[in-house]
């Protein structure tokens, strides 16, 4: 119970520091709405909705991870910056327990990005989108912000030896976007890719994103992005035991 | 020689702490891996979309990964002082500021030329990209100026810097509107009439700084010159003729381009006028003036890819 509450705690904490940053919020639901109208001018030709409509639904959750990707490289950089890593380092809770919510708050705000892109592409463009399963939809979306989040925690982990980590997670964005087929199906890729895509909890996501309002088989595309999302949580866990391992023993948490 | 001094070695020194770009570790994924996946990004939404070819997006995106050195690039400049607590030092002393920031440009300009280089280079090892070696001169003066004058424009970004806090969600709005108002991905006739406006203003569009600019001011003499039947006597008007204004868009004569070249008329248009086919001004499906829509009896124009084009393997 303490546990659910701190996670609660910490992802309410954030959502209120995040929506009060012009960077992270307001670029956040903007940046995509540009890619999202490049895909649409690219998509609208042709008789046929069905493009327009798929790369709605992939430009609206590309906004979560983007949302994400930066963010979370430059999460345990920001507590560098503000001299509060060693005091969550230290706290008597694990610090999974602290990071996790930053960054499934980071995805969170995504949401908005996906509704601003979902309304835009109604009001300027035309897409009309009927949800085919309102269910599904309403599981899948939280899913896929709860698996990215989780993905986005699994980054910032990964990078916390890195002073520069926010530059590894900015270049990461476009290639999750590419292989994901947030846009792009992935029939168009090599077939070395499609390993890569399938280990990526927003591939899956947003597959069960389209399968609830287009038509498919969402709920077993919510539970892989779920099982993937609980696979990058428990890598997470390990990777950062090691590293706040090494950290303390080389003295060199605050890489000063 | 003060302000040659500040020029160089300021430059030197501003280029070797901003972002720290020259450590390996941060140039490689931001300066390299970024534009990398962008133009793979857009040249399989183009293959996914058929509205162009992987030369198109490639293109247009290695042209405009350049604004990424002089955008962000001059932006941080500001904004680094700005975040070192170094700007108002910077603003007191008497060093000559035009040479002070000039100096910061002029590595970013050779950064972005250099990004620019490898934008193609990707395009040419991964995508269906060619190019003829012949157009590899004007290409070259076609993004250095490209790049110029997006550091120029990044000094207006960077100027905002002086007075908001956000310096970076000005350069990231600046940067994916020129991605997306320049016709980097979307053919500029596909665009609606308010955002092709936006793409001519010069401002917006860096590209197209020198012709535009050019073409307005030749316009306003036009319509000051003095009706004849008003003249007083005495004063005799002066006959002057108008040179023609070379072809911007379109592939033209190969003459035409070199004097766009010269003449900085070096719209995003005319690099790409190497990769169309002669007789398309524009691309992707027919559409109707009214609505918008595609006109189900006009056929949809694909472009051909840069190997079945021979004009793009032409030389100048």
């Amino acid at each position: 119970m303490r546990v659910l509450r701190l996670l609660w705690v910490g992802w309410v904490m954030h959502m209120k520091m995040l929506t009060r940053s012009a960077f992270n919020f307001w670029l956040g639901i903007i940046y995509p709405l540009f890619f999202a109208t490049a895909a649409f001018f690219m998509f609208q030709s042709g008789d046929d909705p069905k493009p327009l409509l798929y790369a709605s639904l992939g430009a609206a959750v590309m906004g979560i991870w983007g949302a994400t990707s930066t963010a979370a490289g430059a999460a345990l950089a920001r507590e560098r910056w503000t001299g509060t890593l060693e005091l969550l380092v230290t706290a008597p809770a694990h610090f999974a327990l602290i990071l996790l919510p930053v960054t499934i708050a980071m995805a969170t705000i995504g949401i908005y990005s996906m509704i601003s892109t979902l309304v835009w592409g109604r009001l300027v463009f035309g897409i009309e989108l009927e949800v085919g399963d309102p269910l599904a939809f309403v599981l899948a979306v939280p899913a896929t912000v709860v698996s990215i989040g989780a993905l986005g925690f699994l980054l910032a982990v990964a990078f916390v030896r890195f002073r520069q980590a926010w530059a590894l997670g900015n270049m990461l964005e476009y290639p999750v976007w590419l292989v994901s087929g947030f846009l792009v199906p992935l029939t168009l890729f090599p077939d070395w890719v499609r390993p890569i895509s399938w280990a990526l909890a927003p591939t899956w996501g947003i597959g069960a994103i389209r399968g609830a309002a287009l038509g498919g088989a969402p709920y077993g595309d919510i539970a892989l992005a779920l099982s993937l999302g609980a696979g990058y949580t428990l890598a997470g866990i390990l990777l950062l035991e090691r590293a706040l391992r090494t950290a303390r023993v080389k003295a060199s948490l605050s890489l000063s | 020689m003060t302000a040659a001094r500040i020029f160089v070695v300021g430059g030197v020194l501003s280029y070797r702490a901003l972002f720290n770009w020259m450590r390996p570790f941060v140039y490689v994924p931001t300066m390299l891996g970024s534009p990398l996946f962008q133009i793979l990004f857009f040249a399989y939404i183009g293959r996914a979309s058929g509205v162009e070819s992987d030369a198109f997006f490639v293109v247009g995106n290695a042209v405009q990964v350049s604004a990424m050195a002089g955008i962000f690039g001059v932006a941080m400049t500001v904004g680094g002082e700005r975040w070192t607590q170094t700007l108002s030092l910077v603003l007191v002393s008497p060093a000559n500021r035009f040479a002070l920031f000039l100096g910061r440009a002029l590595p970013l300009i050779v950064n972005g030329f250099i990004l620019s280089s490898f934008g193609f280079v990707v395009g040419l090892a991964l995508l269906d990209f060619e190019l003829e070696p012949s157009v590899v001169p004007a290409l070259a003066a076609c993004v250095l100026v490209t790049t110029a004058s997006c550091t120029a424009f990044g000094f207006i970004i960077g100027s905002v810097g002086l007075y908001a806090r956000e310096i970076f969600v000005a350069a990231n709005l600046a940067y994916i509107g020129l991605l997306l108002f320049c016709g980097v991905n979307v053919p500029l006739d596909e665009l609606p009439a308010w955002m092709r406006a936006i793409s001519e203003v010069p401002a917006a569009d860096p590209r197209d700084r020198g012709g535009a600019a050019r073409r307005r001011r030749r316009l306003a003499r036009e319509r000051r010159r003095p009706d004849p039947a008003r003249v007083p006597r005495g004063r005799r008007l002066r006959p002057r003729r108008l040179r023609p204004l070379p072809q911007l868009r379109g592939g033209g004569a190969p003459n035409g381009v070199v004097r766009q070249l010269l003449r900085l008329d070096v719209k995003l248009g005319c690099v790409r006028g190497w990769a169309r086919p002669s007789g398309f001004a524009g691309s992707g499906a027919a559409r109707s003036g009214a609505t918008g829509k595609p006109e189900p009896a006009k056929p949809r124009r694909v472009w051909p890819t840069s190997r079945a084009c021979p004009r793009f393997t032409s030389s100048l």
